[in-house]
């Protein structure tokens, strides 16, 4: 079984804090770029690339969110591929269809046995 | 599941039709059922099963030959080569009919015309085993089938067939093998897994059953329900513990293991109490199951 990507630990207190806290911040991130297009549209000023902190503030949050995510997520799961099978019976998965075959003791219990195998039965007094 | 033990004669029509669908699926041979559930609900009304008719009929057909029910099987190969003459699949049905009355020449005769029209067909070349197979020819059927796989290689039913006709004849290396090459083809089948596994600690020796518990394992991962399973693992533990030369670690692991196993099987039995319809014998089999647990 694979080991947790993240390490060994659960999500603690501590890591869905920093997430919470990292998301916070990313959307932040994004009000203030939205915001300071909005004052350079207004000033009238070229836009040629956002200021260093808000491209820090986003790369800062985008890095913490990812570990935290990873944390609260847990370990990996095995891909359940045979849910189906739970249920299923082995006289049902091994009846093998294509090679059945008649001769069993069922013919004997058909109303028209004597008849149909060509035996008639004698009944001797 | 709709198709559970009833009355067959008082369904619907839609829940008739829904049962034989799943039979179908799942390849269950419930050929009574089936039979009950044509005559008493569905063929009253056949036309309203309109694309499904033919699938039913053949459905039917080798239901009613399993049932030794001549007439019906008869009708439904009439119905059918009405509606699709000189229909190969019409011809394979007449030709199970033959076998079904024991007529194997003529039968013989209608596979080897069917297997010439179309060779890359598998399901003709497996009727011919089965025909083998029905006439108690069992080495022959098993070569048959060992040439028929080495064309179709991939073909898992004749494997899995090839498997339980070597558990037949006790040969459980090959037996063991031709599970295998089925596991090949599904192998998150975890009934397949088990089998395997199954296979392999009946063969015995501290090798096999080694490689059985770490199938049982593997079918646990799976299907982390299944009762036979954890069983296999109990038993598999049990049986190296006290029959094969191991280390402490590895004594102590297998102890653990099968100790965490007992412990799922006896919880499974617990949760089924409130239904169990003798609460003495249950508390009886608990008790059993609990001492299965090697200290």
């Amino acid at each position: 079984m694979p080991s947790s990507a993240s390490g060994s630990a659960p999500a603690t207190f501590l890591h869905k804090v920093i997430a919470a806290v990292s998301f916070a911040a990313l959307l932040h991130a994004a009000y203030s770029a939205a915001q300071h297009r909005l004052y350079l549209r207004l000033t009238e000023q070229p836009f040629t690339a956002l200021p260093a902190d808000i491209v820090a503030q986003t790369l800062a949050s985008l890095i913490f969110l990812c570990w935290a995510c990873t944390h609260v997520a847990g370990a990996f799961q095995p891909i359940r591929a045979d849910i189906a099978n739970g249920r299923r019976r082995w006289d049902d998965v091994g009846s093998c269809l294509s090679f059945v075959t008649f001769e069993h003791r069922a013919k004997a219990l058909s109303p028209t046995y004597a008849l149909d195998s060509g035996r008639a039965f004698t009944v001797s007094l | 599941m709709v198709a559970d033990r009833r009355d067959w004669t008082t369904v619907s029509f839609e829940e008739g039709r829904e049962a034989l669908k799943e039979w179908r699926e799942e390849h269950a041979r419930r050929s009574e059922e089936v039979v009950e559930l044509w005559e008493h609900v569905l063929s009253r009304s056949p036309s309203s099963l309109a694309d499904e008719l033919c699938t039913v009929y053949e459905q039917v057909c080798i239901a009613a030959l399993d049932c030794s029910r001549t007439d019906l099987a008869h009708e439904c190969i009439n119905a059918l080569h009405k509606r699709f003459p000189g229909s190969s699949r019409v011809l394979r049905l007449q030709a199970m009919f033959y076998e079904a009355r024991g007529q194997w020449k003529t039968a013989a005769g209608i596979y080897e015309k069917l297997i010439a029209a179309d060779e890359t067909n598998p399901g003709f070349r497996k009727r011919r085993v089965a025909m083998l197979l029905g006439q108690g020819k069992r080495l022959e059927a098993i070569k048959a089938l060992n040439e028929h796989l080495e064309s179709f290689i991939t073909d898992s039913e004749a494997w899995l067939q090839l498997s339980e006709l070597y558990l037949t004849e006790s040969d459980y290396a090959r037996a063991a093998h031709a599970m295998e090459e089925v596991l090949l083809t599904a192998p998150t089948n975890s009934i397949y897994l088990r089998r395997l596994a199954d296979i392999r600690y009946s063969q015995g020796g501290q090798e096999n059953v080694e490689v059985a518990r770490a199938y049982y394992d593997q079918a646990l991962k799976f299907s982390p329900a299944d009762l036979r399973a954890l069983y296999g693992v109990v038993l598999s533990c049990n049986c190296l513990v006290a029959t094969a030369r191991l280390t402490a670690d590895k004594k102590k692991e297998y102890t653990t293991a099968a100790a965490a196993a007992l412990q799922r099987i006896v919880e499974r039995y617990e949760s089924v109490e409130s239904d169990a319809a003798n609460p003495e014998e249950h508390s009886n089999i608990v008790e059993a199951v609990r001492g299965m647990e090697i200290h």
